[in-house]
């Protein structure tokens, strides 16, 4: 047998391109906000103009200047270039968090609705049993059994929202799977393999691409809130999540320390959250 | 049952049923096709024709309950294990189906749909199989298919699309081509040109056919035998030929009688009444309640096909009594209902 690569219905660019470029105020502005932020993580270094744990206990606490855009905490190191280094650990956990559940439950769930029956029973069962839980709840759980770190927060977001993907691809899949191009290609010969990854995967998926732009948004909020709460990323490696939790302390005579890192969780769900609208407008359209 | 020649294609005794049994839909359907034969079959919607195409791919939904034999050069299509079903279907048997709208992938190019088709049967590599694509796609009549085969299904037209689920269905070059009414989803012109090439594609790969249609004079057209289905069984088999123009069975005969092309002036003839559910087929003749030569003996048993010569076979005891039968508009005006045929 052939390849049972996924593809998907333009070359990966080309498709991103059409996206990027069709009209649409919100989805400009999701796109060229998400770039942004991506273009911020990767030159974090050149961006930020001191080290993110560079201390100078002199100007500890100092609120912004033109030196310090953002201030300095008690340490004396710039806000600024630690919300800048932040983004780098809060859109990995983003990247992370969304990549490795999204792979493991579009599969189970393209498995469960393709071939149905008992297998499809126990994995509903599953599902039920981890959407039960408040996601954060489960999360914060299952980080305080393996101990705090960024690994054991992967491994928690990704046992936990691996369902979502599941039941979203769960569902189309069960549609897909009778319309009349799946039956053709049963027809034709193809392998069950080879129609659930080539025919039906390609059709469902896009739901759970939109699904991915919230849940991102979602798993860097669930890394900030362990950050705060001392499970997550380990101070004093900058985590927007860590530094709220630093500057709280401080909160009513040095609101800096807190507001940024905020405002840079909220700056990246907003822009996440417009390019996930935009994206489920556009495959809407594409759709009809 | 003639004896068939063992690589065609030989139903016998075929029953489909849902629900454990308790709704049939197809009842005892037999007919055999030679190779590079065209076989119709012809029925309104419900009369079990397309169930009976779809058992031949085995591509019944898994509610159905099948009983009977199918064999296609003297294997048994229903005792194959899945594997081997998997690996006879689109290589030696392929069903053009009949909405093109739905039955291609929408996110597959058409050029890759058929390619497909090619590399899953044979070791090939991919730039050959594209080449091949391209090719067939030019003898079902898509023109600059080389620069076309690019194309996603929403960029052709029904006709388009459905010249691409033939190239689908004759890249593997099958033995045996089942056509699930293929036509029923385009416009009359559009119409015969997919016909023609169903037909021309067919003699050229000396392949059989079995063409599925409720409209008996595109049946007409294409097939060298046709058989008649009415609420799951074949009232009547036989040469295309003498069906159509010697029709031994009502129902053929008021099928033909209510063509637009067949009736004289004035009011289409119908025939009155609808035919039954399934789940409620008689014992007896099915078609004895809209029949006008019914009598009780009609009603009594089940009616045998009965064997008139050169293949020709029909379910009716009332054969000598046929030339009698009149289907007016009338009739429907009297019986106050109105159907479709």
């Amino acid at each position: 047998m052939t390849d049972y690569a996924i593809r998907f219905p333009t070359s990966g660019a080309r498709a991103a391109w059409r996206f990027a470029s069709s009209p649409g105020w919100s989805r400009r502005i999701g796109v060229a906000g998400v770039v942004l932020l991506v273009l911020v993580a990767l030159f974090a270094p050149l961006i930020a103009p001191y080290g993110p744990n560079d201390q100078d206990l002199v100007t500890g606490l100092h609120g912004p200047t033109w030196s310090h855009l953002f201030g300095t905490n008690q340490l004396g190191e710039d806000i600024f270039s630690r919300v800048v280094y932040a983004s780098r650990i809060d859109l990995q956990i983003g990247i992370v968090g969304v990549t490795v559940p999204f792979v493991i439950g579009t599969t189970i769930g393209l498995f469960a609705g393709y071939y149905g029956g008992w297998l499809d029973t126990i994995i509903g069962r599953v599902i039920d049993i981890f959407t039960a839980f408040p996601f954060l709840v489960l999360v914060i759980a299952i980080v305080a059994m393996l101990g705090p770190g960024l690994r054991n927060l992967y491994i928690a977001i990704a046992v936990v929202s691996w369902v979502a993907y599941a039941r979203i691809v769960r569902g189309e899949t069960l549609s897909a799977k009778r319309r009349e191009y799946v039956v053709a290609a049963h027809g034709l010969g193809y392998s069950g393999l080879r129609i659930m990854f080539r025919h039906v995967l390609p059709n469902v998926i896009a739901p759970a691409i939109v699904f991915s732009m919230s849940d991102f948004v979602l798993d860097i909020v669930a890394g900030a809130s362990l950050g705060f709460f001392g499970l997550g990323v380990q101070p004093p490696q900058a985590e927007w999540g860590v530094m709220i939790a630093d500057g709280r302390n401080f909160i009513t005579t040095a609101p800096w320390l807190v507001v940024f890192p905020g405002l840079a969780i909220v700056v990246v769900g907003f822009f996440f959250s417009l390019l996930g609208d935009g994206l489920a407008d556009y495959i809407r359209r594409v759709d009809r | 049952m003639s004896t068939a020649d063992s690589s065609g294609l030989a139903v016998e005794d075929l029953t489909i049923a849902f629900q454990g049994g308790r709704t049939p839909v197809v009842r005892g359907v037999s007919f055999e096709i030679a190779p590079g034969e065209a076989f119709g079959l012809v029925g309104e919607s419900g009369s079990g024709k397309t169930l009976t195409c779809r058992s031949v791919l085995g591509l019944l939904p898994p509610a159905a309950e099948i009983g009977g034999s199918i064999r296609l050069g003297g294997r048994s299509l229903l005792d194959l294990s899945n594997r081997e079903m998997q690996q006879l279907r689109g290589s030696e048997i392929s069903m053009v189906f009949q909405d093109p709208m739905t039955a291609l992938n929408p996110v597959l190019r058409v050029g890759d749909s058929v390619a497909q088709v090619i590399q899953s049967h044979r070791r090939i590599d991919r730039r050959a199989a594209r080449r091949e694509a391209v090719e067939i796609m030019g003898r079902v009549g898509i023109r600059d298919a080389a620069r076309r085969w690019r194309s996603y299904p929403h960029e052709f037209s029904g006709g388009m699309r459905q010249r691409i689920v033939i190239a689908m269905a004759l890249a593997s070059q099958p033995t045996l081509l089942l056509a699930d009414e293929p036509t029923t989803a385009l416009d009359v012109i559009v119409q015969a040109g997919i016909l023609r090439v169903i037909d021309r594609l067919r003699r050229e790969e000396s392949m059989s056919l079995l063409l599925v249609s409720h409209d008996i004079s595109i049946v007409a057209g294409m097939c060298d035998r046709v058989g008649v289905m009415y609420a799951g069984q074949l009232v009547e088999i036989g040469p295309t030929a003498e069906v159509l123009f010697r029709p031994r069975h009502p129902y053929t005969r008021a099928l033909i009688e209510s063509l637009p092309e067949a009736a004289a002036e004035g009011l289409l003839p119908t025939i009155p009444g609808s035919p039954p559910e399934p789940g409620n087929f008689p014992e007896s003749c099915a078609f004895a309640p809209r029949c006008p030569l019914v009598t009780a003996e009609c009603r009594a048993a089940p009616i045998p096909l009965v064997p008139l010569g050169a293949g020709h076979e029909s379910r009716c005891i009332h054969i000598d009594r046929l030339h009698a039968m009149h289907l007016s508009p009338e009739t429907e005006l009297v019986a106050g209902e109105s159907d479709v045929v």
